[in-house]
């Protein structure tokens, strides 16, 4: 996935649009028999490994499933808490499932409004008048491209570091922004968008989210195609007339979507 | 490419009748409810507000302007793309006050006004296209900047053209940084 996600800020710092893309994070799911070797701690209603990193589960991990069923916090999804579940003998062998934990949406409303002040402080720093403030924001695993409109609200896509063409992403939103939020007469300014706007509609036949998520591999270079030809994979050159996500395998002829 | 990387936004046109008559049953309808012309003409401009606060974000997605430096800037601005790009229309400017605070846009043709005839009788003071002034002080609002928009002469009272001044106000910004003792 290119785009990790999108962020509207309003004026005032608050959050007024979020969308993330569906990529599966790092997940592994094991099964244990008592005593668990890992130890588990109770942190910010989540429950996290503290020690024990194996086969895929690394300390910060959250306990994000027990036998299948999401748990809830700290709770599993039959209401008991999840530290006193597993310390019971009698419930094991069981089969927990670990993985990143994902931002909940007061953590999310917390790191735009610090964004926005880390933006204001941005631009004050700046030696000369009137900067543009916080433009992009690089790191090894991700890149934070930021766009404020002359009325203050700002658009915030976090993206592979090799994805190019962010900017215009950036003023696409923007004119999707005034398009289908602005323009509902029932819609009050600064305040959340709810998302049934936004991907209800349709921009020149694509809605927002596949436009940004579902970018075919093709987009980012030469891709391979599944098939083996002479037990070698070919490479497959993409048919330029054809709609996007599918194409023409040059091998096998056969119609891939990727 | 199947798909332009970039494509212009197109550009449902509608009948432009329609719309005129549309604003013009809108005025009808505030004549009957209420009847001083200041009500009318508040109401206008209160509605017109709502509208350009949301408008100010289309037109700056669609026609990428840069930052002002200049309130002449800005009103070369708003005659030039603004009022192109909503009514088709390009008024010309003038600047009022040597002080270039005070601005006017005189405009020779008003596609609003296009069906009326005249002003009802008992209401000579009625603004028709209030609408206008008040989506570019809510349209200014939105940037930041404080106007005083009004209509200084009008075509429909018997005058020779079509003028709104807009008047540049300082900032309310600064009071609210202002540290509290």
């Amino acid at each position: 996935m290119a785009i990790f996600s999108v962020y509207v800020v309003n004026k005032a710092g608050g959050l007024i649009y979020q969308l993330d893309s569906y990529a599966p994070r790092a997940e592994a799911e094991k099964t244990f028999s008592y005593p668990l070797d890992l130890l588990l701690k109770l942190h910010d209603e989540r429950v996290l490994v503290a020690f024990g990193q194996r086969d895929g589960i690394r300390v910060g991990h959250a306990v994000l499933a027990i036998n299948g069923m999401d748990v809830n916090g700290k709770y599993t999804a039959d209401g008991k808490e999840v530290l006193e579940y597993l310390g019971n003998p009698a419930n094991y062998p069981v089969s927990i499932r670990f993985g990143r934990p994902r931002l909940t949406s007061n953590e999310k409303l917390m790191l735009a409004s610090m964004f926005h002040s880390l933006f204001a402080i941005g631009s004050q720093l700046s030696p000369e008048q009137g900067s543009s403030g916080i433009e992009v924001l690089e790191t090894d695993t991700f890149k934070l491209h930021c766009f404020q409109t002359l009325t203050g609200i700002k658009f915030v896509v976090l993206a592979d570091p090799r994805q190019a063409g962010i900017d215009s992403l950036l003023r696409k939103i923007y004119e999707i922004y005034s398009d289908f939020a602005l323009k509902n007469p029932f819609y009050s300014l600064e305040m959340p968008i709810s998302p049934m706007q936004v991907k209800g509609h349709q921009v020149g036949g694509d809605t927002l989210e596949p436009a940004l998520f579902i970018q075919p591999s093709w987009a980012l270079g030469p891709s391979w195609c599944r098939c083996f030809v002479g037990r070698r994979r070919q490479l497959c050159w993409l048919h330029r007339s054809l709609q996007p996500p599918r194409r023409l395998c040059s091998s096998c002829s056969a119609w891939q979507w990727s | 490419m199947s798909r332009p990387a970039h494509r212009r936004p197109e550009y449902h046109k509608i009948n432009k009748d329609l719309f005129v008559l549309t604003y013009g049953a809108l005025v009808a309808q505030l004549c009957k409810d209420y009847e001083k012309d200041e009500d009318v003409n508040k109401y206008l401009d209160k509605m017109g507000h709502g509208i350009g606060t949301r408008l100010v974000e289309d037109f700056l997605a669609r026609s990428c302007v840069r930052r002002c430096h200049s309130y002449s800037e800005i009103i070369d601005i708003i005659a030039q793309v603004a009022f192109k790009m909503y009514l088709g229309i390009t008024p010309s400017v003038a600047c009022n006050n040597s002080s270039r605070n005070e601005f006017s846009l005189i405009l020779d043709k008003n596609p609003l006004v296009e069906f009326v005839e005249e002003l009802p009788a008992g209401r000579t003071s009625l603004c028709y296209c209030n609408l206008l002034c008040g989506i570019i002080r809510g349209a200014l609002e939105m940037v930041h900047l404080d106007a005083d928009v009004a209509f200084l002469q009008d075509r429909l009272k018997g005058d020779s053209v079509t003028e709104i001044g807009i008047t540049f106000l300082k900032k309310p910004d600064e009071k609210k940084y202002r540290r509290k003792k």
